[in-house]
């Protein structure tokens, strides 16, 4: 029965989709600690001092909806209210990209960005423009002491 | 100026709350929303189609062509059994329609047509415009005469109470419904959910139905026979019969593929059809001896 199978699927995507955005999380946080010492800022203007460089870096992440956050978002769809699934999502795919950004900077030896960006796009859209995955983008230009 | 980046706390652009929390109580929320939406279309347009007028009726039947689906099986060879089978089932077919209207005179006189089918399939219904169809694989189940004036009162019962007319009006209402409120989704799960709870809601209605036929029967069986003794056969047939029951209300559609609960299927429990049958002829202190069918003797 089709019911059948399309709930072993939700099941499926809430067992991994919920394992798998606990590690992430965990290990946002690690790496957010490790590089604390980047400060990132959207100020357009270079704050006062000596900079040597001014690289553009980024980094960017693509993330797919799991079947579980789907469902849930689908049925939030038709009574309204936060689509809690998609916002821990995004959040995921936010910080990530700014980390990777930032790991972009240590490569060029930077200790700031500034004039940081975000940019999201979405990359596919399924059946019934229904999104089925989603570009976040972060850069910024990196300044070195 | 100083400028830092102090650590975001959790939990501001993440909620605490348990997606299987929230998942549980949307599908409360979808269920209760598609129960009461379904429940409440099916009692106005099973309300509203009583007032449907039986020449409108047949018309629809026409329209739908129902006499396609009646046309009856012709037997390969000459039967005698069959013809016998056949004559009495419509003879007895006509004695209890003429006992309907005297037992009854004020109400509507609508005419049945009663049809007997060769076929080996053990199931009688009855549909719009009035047409009952008895199929030659059940009458042969049946060991008493009394079984068989079960089956027979039982799809006059549906007819006179206008039962095909109704469900086929709570049927296309209840399907436009549905199928507006899928439009919001194109999940296939959360379509697949709304469709069974509201395909689920519907089947309340036809199991009263089914009752009502029941109770009708029962009265009109009281009414010939002066007992209810030999009837609860029919329930046994059905039920040894593919444990399924095979006997239906409207278009001859199948009981649910899903097995046993009375929730999830379109006639009541065969065993409680049988309770409620004997419980009557308790309460009514009839009894005597079932009729056998000629040729069964």
């Amino acid at each position: 029965m089709e019911l059948i199978i399309l709930a072993t699927l939700t099941a499926l995507g809430y067992f991994f989709g919920r394992i798998a955005e606990r590690r992430h999380f965990e290990s946002i946080r690690l790496r957010e600690a490790q590089y604390k010492d980047i400060l990132i800022f959207n100020e357009r203007h270079l704050p006062v001092g000596q900079w040597r460089g001014g690289p553009l870096v980024g980094g960017n992440v693509v993330i797919s909806v799991d079947y579980f956050k789907r469902v849930v978002a689908g049925l939030k769809a038709l009574f309204g209210g936060r689509l809690t699934t998609y916002e821990s999502l995004l959040e995921r795919a936010r910080r990530e990209a700014l980390l990777r950004m930032k790991a972009d900077a240590r490569q060029h030896g930077a200790d700031m960005i500034i004039n940081v960006r975000l940019e999201t796009a979405s990359i596919s859209k399924g059946q019934g423009d229904q999104i089925g995955s989603v570009e976040v983008y972060a850069y910024g230009t990196a300044l070195v002491t | 100026m100083s400028y830092e980046n102090p650590q975001q706390p959790e939990g501001i652009n993440v909620s605490d709350e348990h997606p299987l929390r929230e998942l549980f109580l949307l599908l409360t929320a979808v269920t209760v929303t598609v129960v009461v939406l379904v429940v409440a279309l099916s009692s106005v347009a099973g309300w509203l189609a009583r007032f449907v007028p039986f020449a409108a009726e047949q018309q629809i039947a026409r329209t739908v062509g129902v006499q396609t689906l009646l046309i009856e099986e012709a037997s390969t060879q000459v039967d005698a059994d069959l013809q016998m089978r056949q004559e009495f089932v419509l003879e007895l077919g006509q004695t209890l329609l003429q006992l309907a209207q005297q037992e009854d005179p004020q109400a509507e006189d609508i005419p049945v047509t009663l049809h007997y089918n060769a076929g080996p399939t053990v199931n009688a219904y009855a549909t719009l415009g009035g047409h009952v169809v008895m199929y030659d694989g059940l009458v042969k189940q049946l060991r008493h005469e009394n079984a068989l004036a079960m089956v027979l009162a039982h799809e006059i019962g549906h007819v006179k109470l206008r039962h095909p007319i109704v469900a086929m009006g709570r049927g296309l209402t209840v399907t436009v419904a549905l199928s507006s409120l899928l439009g919001v989704t194109d999940n296939g799960f959360i379509a697949g959910i709304i469709d069974w709870i509201g395909y689920s809601s519907t089947l309340s209605f036809s199991r009263e139905q089914e009752r009502a036929a029941d109770a009708f029967a029962a009265r009109l069986l009281v009414a010939h026979y002066g007992h209810l003794d030999g009837a609860e056969d029919l329930f046994t047939a059905l039920g040894g019969e593919s444990g399924e029951g095979g006997e239906s209300g409207e278009g001859g559609e199948s009981d649910s593929s899903l097995p046993g609960s009375d929730f999830l299927s379109t006639h009541p429990d065969l065993a409680e059809r049988i309770n409620e049958l004997r419980e009557q002829a308790i309460t009514l202190g009839v009894s005597g001896t079932p009729r056998t069918l000629p040729w069964e003797e």
